[in-house]
Order: C-alpha cells, then sequence, then structure tokens
C-alpha cells in the first residue's frame, strides 16, 4: 500500500477506467466476508414461519398449542401478538398493505401465518410442523387480465403509503384489484390510426420468474428500549432505518441498519423484506432473532411481475410508425411491494425506444393471489421489450421490409422527443443507428434443420 | 424513494493521509465497493487499491435511497465524486493555511503535523447528488424531464432450431451497449455478460409453474437457472466509444441494460429460422415445437 | 432438517442388521445427493440414517473379465465414469455419466443409490437395462440375482425389501454390441431430464439382429419399448424403418405431464429420439 506516498497535488496515475480486480474478492473467495446468512448473535433465537396452504382465504382459526409446548420453543407468535408491540402492523414501500404476519385473511400460498421462536432452528422447525390453521377458502385470483374486471378483490381498500404523489388519489379505494394505473397520452392516436396504412396489433405475455439470489433473505434484529440494531441483507438500508421507525414511531436515529456483503440481490432485497417480522419478534422475545429463508422458501417472498402487453401501432405508407396504443397489465401478487413504481417507471418505455408522433399508454399494477411481485433487474423493461420489440420485428416481416431498416427508419434520435416529451440528449450512440450495422448477422447454413438471427434495440429512462 | 432519488457520501483523509470512503450503496457482486473506490483515488490521486470502503451501517454512512436501477453509479457515484473533490479542495486549503505554496507536492501526513504538530486530524469531504427531474403530469403522462440518462443497448441473437423437438441452440448472442466511459472495463463486461445470461434463463426456460395458486416446482431442482452448458457458444459484449456528459467521468450504470434486447432477439431469431412466432415466455423446447407443428397443421394435442 | 441418528457401521452385514423392514424412517445412505434433497424439502423425515462409507472396501471396486464388468454397488459415479475398465468395455456408460448432473454430485452419488432410489430420471438405470445388466441384492436372508430391468416397479419404487442392500451389478460383455443414450432436458442443459433413451444393438452393417430400447424420465419407471424393439429386429435400419419404431415406443410408453413438458410433448420427442438413439449406436456416437 501507498497511501502515506499520498500527496496534494500528486499523480498516481488514472485510477478510472483500470480493470482494478474487485477490491473484496480475496475475503470472499476464501470464505472471510461476512454474510448475514452466517452471522449469529449470543442469545439469538431463530425464527421459522408456518405458511398459509389457500391462495386467499379468511383464516377462522390458528392453534399453535402443540407448538408452544413443544420442548426448546421459546414463542409461537401471531399477529395477535404483533399487534401487541406493533398497533398497526402493515408495511410497504408504496402502499402499506403487507401485514407482518397474515391478519384475517390469507392472500397467497406461502405467506406466512405465524412464526416459531427457538434457540434451535431445527426445533423451529419441527414446532412450525405442529402448527395447523383453518381457512375459509375464498375465490381467488392468479391471472392479470382477470385481475382487472374481477368480481373478486384481494384488498378491502386500497392504502398508499403516502410517499408518492402519483398514488394519493387511490387512498381508500374499494372494490378494486388496480394498485396503479398510470396513463401517457401523447398526440391524438386514433385520429393517427384512422390515417394509418397498416395497423398491426398482438398481444405478449411473460411469466413468473424468480431472482435466486445466491443468499437467501436474511435478517437479524436486536431490539432493545433504547434502539434496534437490524443486521439484515438489504439493498437499500436508508429505506429499511425509515420504515423500522414510522413502525416504532420512533425517531430514524434509534434505529441502526447494518448490511454487510450481499450474495446478489437483483432487486428481490430492496425496501422492506423480512425487517419487519424480524423487528416485532425480536420486540415479543426480548431477545436478538433471526430470520434465514431456506432456497425454497424464495418462491413465497418476491418475484418478477408477469404482464400481457397488448400493443397496436399504426404505419404510414413509408414505413413510419405513426401511432401505438399499449396496454400493459402486471400481475403483482398479493401485496404490491414497489410494483406501482413498477407500473409507472417502466410504463412510461412501454412504447419503445421509436420516433412515434401519436401514443398512448395504459399501464395498470394488479393484485393478485400469488407471491408478490417486485423489482428485478431491469424494473419492468425487459417484460417491455420482449413484446415492442417482438411487435417491432412482425410488422417489419408483414410489410416485407428489412427488420433493421424498418428499425433505423423509426428509432429515436438525439434532440428528439420520446414519447414522454422529454428530448432525448445524452444519447451519442443513437448517432450510429444512422449507419450500416457492423459485420453480418444473418443466418449460415447448418446440419440443423433451421437457424437463423435476428436483433432487437431498446432504449430506456433510467427509473430513478 | 420519490424521484428523483438523492445519494449522499462521506470521504474521510487520515492524518497519515490514508482514504476511508462511507456511502451506503450495497456491494452485492456487481463491484460498487470497487469502482466507488477508483472514483476516489482518481480525484485524490490515491490507488483505489488503498481506499476503505467502509460497511454499510446507518449510524456511520450517510443515506442512500438504494441500490437498484442501474442509479449506484450515476447517482453516487456523483456524490462520491463530490465528497472527494470537497476533501481535496479541503487539503489544498489545508496547505495553504499552513504556508505551503500554490501546486505543493507536500505529503499530506506531513501536512496535518504541520498543522497539528502531531499525526492527528482528519480531512472530511461531503458529497450530495440528486438529478433534476419533473414528475409526469397526471392526466398526460408528459414530463419534459423524466429520466437523468438513457439507457440504450441492441441485441442480436443467432440460433439454430431443431424443427422436431423445438430446442433452440444460442450459437451467438451479441449485446451492443451504450454505457459511457466504463469506470472500470472488467467489471462492466461480466455485468453485460451477466445480465445477458440471467435474462437468456428468463427467456428459454426458467418459469414458477402455478396450480391453483400452489407454486408445483418451488425448489432448485425443479426451477433451473443457467449453467455453463446454456451459455451461447459465442458471446460478444460491444459497447460503443462515447462520454456520457452528465456522468460521473463520463459513466453510467451498466447493471440492467444488457437485459432489455434478449428475449425478443431470440425470439426474432426463432422466427426467421422457422417461421414461427412466439408471443409468451419461455420460449422452451414444448413451446416452440407446439408452434412448428401448429404450423404444420399437425398440432401437438392436450395430453 | 430435524436431527437424527447416524449409524456408521463397519460392515455389509452390520448395515443389514441396523436396518429395519418395516420402518420407513430408517433407512441406508450412500452418497445421500438423493436423500439430502428429499430431506430438505420435507418429503422425508429419518429417525435414523445407516451409512454405507465404512462398510468393506470391496463393494466400492470395478473389475472386468471375460464375462463383462463387475461393479461394487458403493462404486462413485465419478469412479465408474473414469474407469478405464468401463471406457473399454461400456463406453456408453463412461459417455452417460459425463453430463449426470454435475462433478460434484457425481463424486459422491453412488451406483447402487442411483438404483435403489427408483427415481425415473436417473440416467444410469435405462442405460444398464439396454446392456441387459444384472444385480445382486443382500438382505437378511442373504443374496439373490435379480436383472435391472426387474428392479423397478413403478414412481420411485422397487422390488427392494427396507432392510435389502444392492452390492454389485455386474454388465455382461457386449460382445460387439452398440448402445447409445440420449438424455433430453426441457429447461437447463443440466436439469434433471425430460426424456432419456437408451438403446442397445446386435447388428451387422446397417442390419439390426436384436435391440433394446428403454425409456426414462418421461416414464414412471425406467421401461423397455418392446414394440420398438420388434420393429428393429432383423431389419435394414433407413428413416423409414426409424420412423417405425418410434411410433411403435410412442404408441406404448405410458408417459407422465409435469413440469418439465406434458405427456403429448414428451411423446412426441420420444418418437424423434428412439430414432436418433438407434442411429447414434450405429453409427458409435452419443447426442
Amino acid at each position: 500500500m501507498t497511501t502515506t506516498e499520498a500527496k496534494v497535488g500528486a499523480q498516481v496515475g488514472h485510477q478510472v477506467g483500470r480493470s482494478l480486480p474487485r477490491l473484496e474478492s480475496r475475503d470472499k473467495v476464501t470464505g472471510r466476508a461476512e454474510y448475514v446468512h452466517t452471522m449469529r448473535l449470543p442469545g439469538m433465537l431463530h425464527a421459522k414461519l408456518f405458511r398459509s396452504t389457500v391462495a386467499h382465504g379468511r383464516i377462522k382459526s390458528i392453534d399453535t398449542s402443540a407448538a408452544k409446548n413443544f420442548p426448546g420453543v421459546a414463542h409461537v407468535v401471531t399477529i395477535a401478538d404483533i399487534r401487541k408491540v406493533i398497533p398497526d402492523p402493515y408495511y410497504g414501500p408504496a402502499f402499506h398493505d403487507q401485514p407482518i404476519l397474515a391478519d384475517g385473511k390469507v392472500r397467497f400460498v406461502g405467506e406466512p401465518v405465524a412464526a416459531v421462536l427457538a434457540a434451535d432452528p431445527h426445533v423451529a422447525e419441527e414446532a412450525v410442523q405442529l402448527i395447523t390453521a383453518e381457512y375459509e377458502e375464498l375465490p381467488a385470483v392468479f391471472d392479470e387480465v382477470e385481475a382487472l374486471t374481477a368480481n373478486t378483490y384481494i384488498h378491502d381498500e386500497l392504502k398508499p403509503a403516502g410517499t408518492f404523489a402519483d398514488l394519493k388519489h387511490l387512498k381508500g379505494v374499494r372494490n378494486t384489484n388496480v394498485a396503479l394505473d398510470y396513463r401517457l397520452r401523447r398526440g391524438d392516436v386514433d385520429k393517427a390510426f384512422a390515417s394509418a396504412a397498416h395497423v398491426f396489433e398482438h398481444e405478449f405475455k411473460t411469466q413468473k420468474v424468480l431472482h435466486l439470489s445466491f443468499e437467501p433473505h436474511a435478517t437479524i434484529a436486536d431490539y432493545k428500549d433504547s434502539g434496534v440494531t437490524l443486521y439484515t441483507a438489504s439493498q437499500g438500508p436508508s429505506f429499511v432505518r425509515t420504515e423500522i421507525a414510522r413502525l416504532l414511531g420512533w425517531p430514524e436515529n434509534k434505529v441502526r441498519v447494518k448490511v454487510p456483503y450481499l450474495g446478489s440481490g437483483y432487486g428481490s432485497k430492496l425496501y422492506i423484506k423480512l425487517e419487519a417480522l424480524a423487528l416485532a419478534l425480536s420486540m415479543i422475545s426480548r431477545r436478538p432473532v433471526k430470520i434465514a429463508l431456506t432456497f425454497e422458501e424464495l418462491f413465497y417472498q418476491i418475484t418478477r411481475h408477469p404482464t400481457t402487453f397488448r400493443i397496436k401501432s399504426g404505419i404510414d405508407k413509408n414505413g413510419r410508425i405513426i401511432a401505438r396504443k399499449c396496454e400493459v397489465l402486471w400481475n403483482g401478487g398479493a401485496y404490491a411491494d414497489i410494483g406501482p413504481r413498477v407500473t409507472q417507471k417502466s410504463g412510461l418505455t412501454a412504447s419503445g425506444p421509436y420516433d412515434i408522433e401519436n401514443v398512448s399508454i395504459d399501464s395498470y399494477a394488479l393484485y393478485t393471489n400469488v407471491t408478490p411481485s417486485g423489482a428485478l433487474r431491469g424494473f419492468g423493461v425487459p417484460q417491455l421489450v420482449w413484446a415492442y420489440e417482438s411487435h417491432t420485428d412482425m410488422i417489419a416481416r408483414a410489410l416485407n421490409i428489412d427488420p433493421i431498416e424498418f428499425r433505423r427508419k423509426n428509432l429515436l434520435r438525439e434532440g428528439r422527443p420520446h414519447a414522454t416529451g422529454t428530448v432525448m440528449k445524452d444519447a451519442p450512440s443513437t448517432r450510429y443507428w444512422t449507419s450500416s450495422p457492423s459485420g453480418s448477422m444473418r443466418s449460415r447454413s447448418t446440419a440443423a434443420p433451421a437457424s437463423s438471427a435476428a436483433a432487437a434495440a431498446s432504449v430506456s429512462a433510467s427509473r430513478r | 424513494m420519490i424521484t428523483p432519488t438523492t445519494s449522499v457520501a462521506i470521504v474521510n483523509v487520515s492524518a497519515d493521509g490514508s482514504v476511508a470512503l462511507y456511502c451506503g450503496t450495497i456491494d452485492m457482486g456487481q463491484g460498487s465497493d470497487t469502482t466507488m473506490a477508483q472514483m476516489v483515488g482518481e480525484v485524490l490521486n490515491v490507488p483505489a487499491e488503498s481506499v476503505r470502503v467502509v460497511q454499510r451501517d446507518t449510524d456511520v454512512t450517510p443515506y442512500d435511497m438504494g441500490t437498484l436501477g442501474s442509479r449506484s453509479l450515476f447517482h453516487m457515484g456523483h456524490a462520491v465524486r463530490r465528497a472527494a473533490e470537497d476533501a481535496r479542495e479541503k487539503l489544498k486549503a489545508l496547505a495553504r493555511e499552513v504556508g505551503e505554496p500554490e501546486g505543493s507536492n507536500i505529503p499530506i501526513p506531513a501536512l496535518f503535523v504541520k498543522k497539528y504538530g502531531m499525526q492527528a486530524g482528519n480531512v472530511i469531504g461531503t458529497g450530495i447528488y440528486k438529478p433534476d427531474y419533473i414528475p409526469p403530469a397526471p392526466d398526460t403522462g408528459l414530463s419534459a424531464n423524466i429520466t437523468a440518462f438513457w439507457m440504450i443497448s441492441g441485441t442480436g441473437a443467432e440460433v439454430e432450431v431443431d424443427t422436431e423437438t423445438g430446442h433452440v441452440r444460442l450459437l451467438k448472442l451479441v449485446s451492443v451497449l451504450d454505457i459511457g466511459t466504463p469506470i472500470n472495463p472488467k467489471i462492466v463486461e461480466t455485468q453485460i455478460s451477466g445480465a445477458a445470461i440471467m435474462q437468456l434463463g428468463f427467456t428459454m426456460f426458467e418459469k414458477m409453474h402455478i396450480d391453483g395458486g400452489q407454486v408445483t416446482n418451488a425448489s432448485l431442482a425443479d426451477y433451473k437457472i443457467p449453467g455453463f452448458h446454456d451459455v451461447p457458444l459465442t458471446m460478444e459484449n460491444l459497447c460503443v466509444d462515447t462520454y456520457q456528459s452528465n456522468g460521473p467521468f463520463g459513466a453510467k450504470g451498466v447493471g440492467e441494460v444488457a437485459t432489455f434486447g434478449v428475449s425478443p432477439a431470440i425470439a426474432n431469431a426463432i422466427d426467421d429460422a422457422c417461421g414461427v412466432r412466439l408471443t409468451e415466455l419461455p420460449l422452451n423446447p414444448e413451446a416452440v415445437l407446439r408452434a412448428i407443428r401448429a404450423k404444420q397443421g399437425k398440432p401437438l394435442g392436450n395430453e | 432438517m430435524i436431527p437424527f441418528d447416524l449409524a456408521q457401521p463397519q460392515s455389509l452385514a452390520e448395515a443389514i442388521k441396523l436396518l429395519d423392514p418395516d420402518d420407513p424412517t430408517v433407512r441406508p445412505f450412500a452418497g445421500g445427493t438423493a436423500l439430502m434433497l428429499m430431506m430438505k424439502a420435507g418429503l422425508f423425515r429419518p429417525k435414523l440414517l445407516v451409512s454405507l462409507g465404512r462398510i468393506e472396501k470391496k463393494y466400492s471396486e470395478i473389475a472386468a473379465d471375460k464375462s463383462g464388468l463387475r461393479i461394487g454397488a458403493m462404486t462413485t459415479l465419478s469412479a465408474l465414469e473414469q474407469s478405464p475398465d468401463a471406457k473399454k468395455l461400456t463406453p456408453v456408460i463412461s459417455r452417460t455419466l459425463r453430463t449426470l448432473s454435475n462433478v460434484r454430485v457425481r463424486n459422491v452419488a453412488t451406483v447402487g443409490g442411483a438404483l435403489a432410489h427408483g427415481d425415473p430420471h436417473m440416467d444410469l438405470p435405462p442405460v444398464l437395462i439396454a446392456l441387459g445388466a444384472t444385480l445382486t441384492v443382500a438382505g437378511p436372508r442373504g443374496e439373490r440375482t435379480l436383472a435391472v430391468e426387474d428392479l423397478f416397479t413403478g414412481y420411485y419404487e422397487t422390488v427392494l425389501a427396507k432392510n435389502e442392500l444392492i452390492t454389485e451389478v455386474r454388465v455382461p460383455a457386449q460382445d460387439g454390441k452398440r448402445a447409445s443414450y440420449m438424455k433430453v432436458t426441457a429447461g437447463s442443459a443440466d436439469d434433471w431430464p425430460a426424456l432419456g433413451v437408451a438403446v442397445a444393438l446386435q447388428a451387422e452393417g446397417a442390419t439390426v439382429k436384436s435391440a433394446r430400447v428403454v425409456a426414462s424420465a418421461a416414464t414412471t419407471k425406467a421401461t423397455r419399448l418392446k414394440s420398438a424393439e420388434a420393429v428393429l429386429a432383423g431389419q435394414v435400419v433407413d428413416h423409414r424403418l426409424l420412423a417405425r419404431a418410434g411410433e411403435a415406443a410412442a404408441a406404448e410408453a405410458d408417459i407422465l405431464s409435469d413440469v418439465r413438458g406434458s405427456a403429448a410433448y414428451k411423446r412426441e420427442i420420444l418418437r424423434i429420439y428412439v430414432g436418433r438413439a438407434v442411429r447414434a449406436a450405429i453409427e458409435g456416437r452419443m447426442h
């Protein structure tokens, strides 16, 4: 190390632009890097969760007696116990819609209903098996298209968190599964469609997928009356602190959030996940409490939004896109998490990287009875690009225009307004769109029955 | 939380000249500690390896909105740059204060000794960044300034389709990106490959199967992610030579942009290869074969 | 995972004594790769696991003579994969193992375990059935020998009693037979197969004298497809014959739908892969 040679006006050579190996790599490959998953505190209890087996139902009863009597069990906790320490036990970044444990209702298979605390995680796990719950099953909605018009409502009323101005009008709204409707109107789409030489309309779908971090979610909460410390595998400790302080009615300076290295996140560890439950369990037990998910439990924590995207384009006789109408339905699962942000921030890019005068976008965040959906590497954009770039290719092929040429004719360039009206700037690479693509990507004949190549382009706004 | 989002950073120069960076960006494998240290090193003229990046602790590290949406290198990068520049200016001021001539190359430890008579004291630089932003109008969704930077990419795919079984072999996947000027080219390279391969899994086979609300493949034995044998035979990552004029050192975020075009590029290539169009992910062999057989007028049954 | 007892007997006889014919919570444990997954998923909760890791070394040995290959049941899959005798006498086994799961699994999973587990997705059972392999089973009342083909009775079900252990697998000398195995995955390349097809043929030039055709993974158990075998026997291989063999296999096999594909799809790829496997065997290559 050469730190002591540092001089006020000296040059050690450029640091930016170096392909420097990652600073922490040695600690990681030698197993010395710290992760919450492997962390222990003295006196710590482990929590294991009893989860719902029904997708939508009223909880008639929860029988925890056998679990409570199981040797080694310290506490068995339901929402009734949590209300004694946190009177309003609902959290979430966009909506305060998620109960710390199921509260009267369950809304997806895998939702935490009760927690068992024990010094030995195996004991807690064994005792979880002894809990039983009775549900009155309710009709469930799984599909985003169905959710838009269904008479089955996942939540009785909407509870926006108040952090987002564009969600305020949803407060107290009943009889809906729509957690946010973002709309964009530019030009006159109907008029443009009427004058178009060709109109194309397609529908695209994406499936539910998982982040699958190598380190599953893990949080330790250590509550004392003087303050609480959380050790948590989180991508956003500042938000965790704000939300935990809110749940406690405390100033932020009594809440300490420590985050060591993460075994990846991909968006799954954003905002607040296990932290509220760990806090409540530590308040009840007056001991540090750790919740560490198994890989199997990741399927019930957070996922990517499945989508249905209906896209319609009007093309003039010169092959210019003159109108585009987008309707995107985001399957948000049982709790909103950051879904309304995905719906808006990605929704506004739904018409793609094209210079189109007339655009209409409707983007809906929908509640359904499946594992909640959130941010996953791309924050909704990959679902949109999937649709609009497939659509673009389909149009080009139908019009017998080379798909690359069709894109080049329509792409948004530096200095031109995007669908939102924001003028594209600091996008110097768009100048390359006027030149020929370097090299050929066309198919070559192979032994296999069919082989080929194609391309897709995308432009997306930074969502933050 | 509300756009625009904020990042705050602190740079602490100790009396021996060593430098610590306090920032809330979480290093979750994307290499942010390394690139942030490089930006500090660039400003303060110290090797990046010597910069200590302090572990995240809200009692210690200042506010950051979160590590998400490719924002860290841009937002926190600016905050870190500003914090380091603030420290550099304070060091220069200290040099002036102790009587050093302008442009002096006095070693930093000597500077502190001159000021405090011994190895003592700190110089603390702070930096805050929040980009300009206009929220979309509620009725039209329009805004004259919706984003701090654009994420621009293109993806090309070359595939081979087994028309008897629906298996798709990825011969080549090319990602072309505008990511400004990389702070750490090697990290950029791995971020691009990682993002493209991750989206490739979501494109080709990953799927949570849900039956009556029940996930029927909730285990790593039945939910598979790409392995080495799923990586395309050839992968090319090409960055257009650009400089992001409003980015720190000409750079911007790169964690997500290579995911965007993967799915449609592959579906478009499948169409180009065998004339079938898939409109639903994943593009697994059964979906491809069903489309091929439907086109042939010999649809597969629903057994 | 719930705590359990682990016994580590020093001999096969001792291990058999520790097993209980009536208690499903007592099970033998070799490589543990399958059992650990079941335990983590909560599908199996043992009271006692009887580790076979310390029994006599001879159960981990591979020997070859004129009659064929003898594989101790405790042989790891990677030891079998690397065995010069196996490479020479039954190259199809060596090639199959190369893409079986991953090297970490192969380093601990055993030949006996791959059979005794009764999982239809395993790669080794169809190959061993095609090759006409037999196995020796030891129990409290001594030893018995049976064909691998007769081991499986259903989905994760075998003829083994809970206190019986496979001790050895014998693969008869192949005398110029040609064999292939094709694993078809529908997810990632290292996923469990959606379909496995193993073929072993006695052939002269392009004429098939006799054939064994075995399907796995798509079926409830590794199963010989005798109608396909009958189509092939005595015939010259051409694309029409292979199509007929595929049709016969698809008509005969009992196929399940699961997350890896519908029965209709798996039936379709079976139809294709029977022909491909026969061709690969004739041409001496693997998929």
